[in-house]
């Protein structure tokens, strides 16, 4: 196991391996509740809920947990969770439920916690895995704004939309791209986003490319050959 | 080059390639040749393991330490879907119960305690947070549904739930009864009945559409409507929230007919359907034709058993557990 600092655990989810830009994972919440800002935050508190717990479970549990059974006991802690967001948020955000109550339940099944327990939590001492967890959902939520603020001003022409600090961005004459609200907008924005930055994280390559002769034979960087 | 290479999916061709160019050697990166078979199509189930190896001793050998960064962070997510995998924890080798290469047996019995002692705790857990966030639920339902009701009846100064049963409408349920459904009659100031408020429910566009709306039985009339629960498209569908269309059901005579607002002749039974939304215009008004269809005898033929304040007055209607979704 590669040996890492703590500040290398918070960074990695952020933005080198961020779970839904570079490592495509959790691409169902990304897709489906991104369409305003107040219910990508909302989606983004409960993942970050349950990584934070699960990760702390499964991480003080490690030596407990029978290799064996180790996936169903995640999968049950995780589950814990996510039913206790879910029961929470309908509690407290009723409105907010309305819209994203459905894919709550679906947190379970992103690869992206059950990935961080397996790769990460259960083999690191808990104040690690908690650092890695705090970096996974920040990078799961900066990805979730990304595409939220996107979807929201181009679809609705709003900010913050049912929240007190709502207002117009084109003001009152606008005429929102609605498609960019439906799920057919979660995708053309994801996929311009990762059209985004695989552009510039070539055009970075490039710069740092070294030529030999001859000249006109360009070194592919690994993405192009892939 | 790599690129025909996965296309035709023909390993061999590279060392042809590399015979036939030279030159090529020195240009490619060290890491670009380990890295080429893989995509000759080796399609094993190991395939993950061997590139993140690969990967790895590329790393030591490249002598270019910019290109080397590059590298890295290009196969982030190709070490970081291994590892997520799980299949990188033996070439790792570090230390906790996955990784231990040779784990001693574990007696099922240790591993049915374990899972069961788990899903104990977790379930003693969740009836907790159940037992908190039940209430907060239901009151919050019970709300929306007055609010509902309020707003279809035109502000009742109160209601009470009836339900139907065998046929017939009644305050009360006996024991173990199944009940078909149920409607609220509201009451105004002087404990006169305003009308029912009935909830139905039926296929729109995408999804079950839910809609309350007020009903006056004796006069077979609509009093207002309201959308409690749909799904259709944004932008489009969802129109049949707003109040343009809402406000077209207030005081319609009943059977309802949907029509195109330039064809609207005025008659008191025509509703004006939204332009491009018709299929979810049309389902809104199928939907209360149907309910109304159904009920509009039983609802008619209820004599209100007396003025008294039984039902939920505006502060009530605590036992309101209706599903909001």
């Amino acid at each position: 196991m590669r040996a890492t600092t703590p500040q290398q655990d918070f960074i990695r989810g952020v933005w080198d391996e961020n779970p839904v830009l570079i490592q495509l994972l959790g691409l169902c919440p990304a897709l489906a509740v991104t369409n305003t800002v107040l219910n990508s935050l909302a989606m983004s508190g409960a993942t970050l809920f349950v990584l934070l717990g699960s990760s702390l479970f499964i991480s003080t549990l490690k030596k407990v947990i029978p290799y064996e059974v180790r996936i169903s006991t995640y999968i049950l802690i995780i589950a814990t969770f996510v039913t206790i967001v879910d029961m929470a948020l309908h509690a407290q955000a009723p409105s907010v439920y309305r819209d994203i109550g459905n894919f709550i339940p679906l947190i379970v099944v992103n690869c992206m916690i059950l990935g961080r327990q397996e790769a990460f939590a259960s083999k690191r001492p808990v104040g690690r895995a908690l650092l890695d967890a705090l970096g996974t959902a920040a990078g799961f939520t900066i990805a979730m704004l990304m595409m939220g603020t996107f979807r929201e001003v181009v679809g609705s022409g709003t900010l913050f939309q049912d929240t007190r600090w709502a207002f117009n961005v084109f003001g009152p004459n606008y005429e929102p791209w609605v498609v960019m609200i439906s799920p057919p907008g979660g995708f053309f924005t994801l996929g311009f986003i990762l059209l985004f930055l695989g552009w510039w994280e070539t055009r970075k390559a490039q710069k740092r490319e070294i030529r030999h002769w001859p000249h006109s034979v360009r070194v592919t960087s690994r993405k192009e050959a892939a | 080059m790599s690129d025909e290479i996965r296309k035709n999916g023909v390993a061999p061709q590279e060392g042809k390639e590399e015979k036939d160019l030279p030159h090529r050697e020195e240009v490619m990166p060290k890491d670009h040749e380990t890295y080429t078979p893989q995509g000759g199509g080796a399609g094993t189930g190991s395939g993950p393991i061997q590139e993140v190896a690969a990967v790895g001793d590329s790393r030591v050998e490249s002598p270019k330490k910019k290109s080397e960064a590059v590298t890295l962070h290009l196969v982030g997510p190709e070490i970081a879907t291994a590892e997520a995998m799980g299949l990188t924890e033996s070439a790792e080798g570090g230390a906790g119960p996955g990784a231990a290469p040779e784990r001693p047996e574990v007696s099922s019995s240790r591993l049915l305690m374990t899972l069961g002692l788990a899903g104990a705790i977790a379930g003693a857990l969740l009836v907790f947070v159940f037992l908190w966030s039940d209430p907060l639920i239901q009151a919050e339902n019970a709300r929306i549904l007055r609010v509902a009701i309020n707003e279809v009846l035109k502000g009742p100064d109160h209601f009470e739930k009836l339900f139907v049963l065998d046929g017939e409408l009644t305050t009360q349920v006996p024991e173990g009864a199944d009940t078909l459904g149920r409607v609220f009659l509201g009451y105004d100031q002087d404990g006169n009945p305003m009308g029912f408020a009935v909830v139905a429910d039926g296929f729109g566009f995408q999804d079950i559409i839910t809609v309350i709306f007020g009903y006056d039985a004796g006069a077979a009339q609509v009093l207002g409507m309201k959308i409690l629960n749909q799904k259709e498209t944004p932008g489009l569908g969802n129109k049949i929230e707003d109040q343009p269309f809402v406000g077209e059901f207030d005081g319609v005579d009943a059977p309802l007919d949907g029509v195109k607002p330039d064809r609207n002749t005025g008659a008191s039974n025509q509703v004006d359907m939204i332009t491009g939304v018709t299929i979810s215009s049309k389902a809104v008004i199928r939907i209360i034709n149907e309910r109304i269809a159904e009920m509009g005898d039983l609802l008619a033929a209820y004599e209100p058993s007396g003025a008294g304040p039984t039902g939920a007055t505006a502060g009530g209607g605590s036992g309101g557990e209706e599903e909001d979704r």
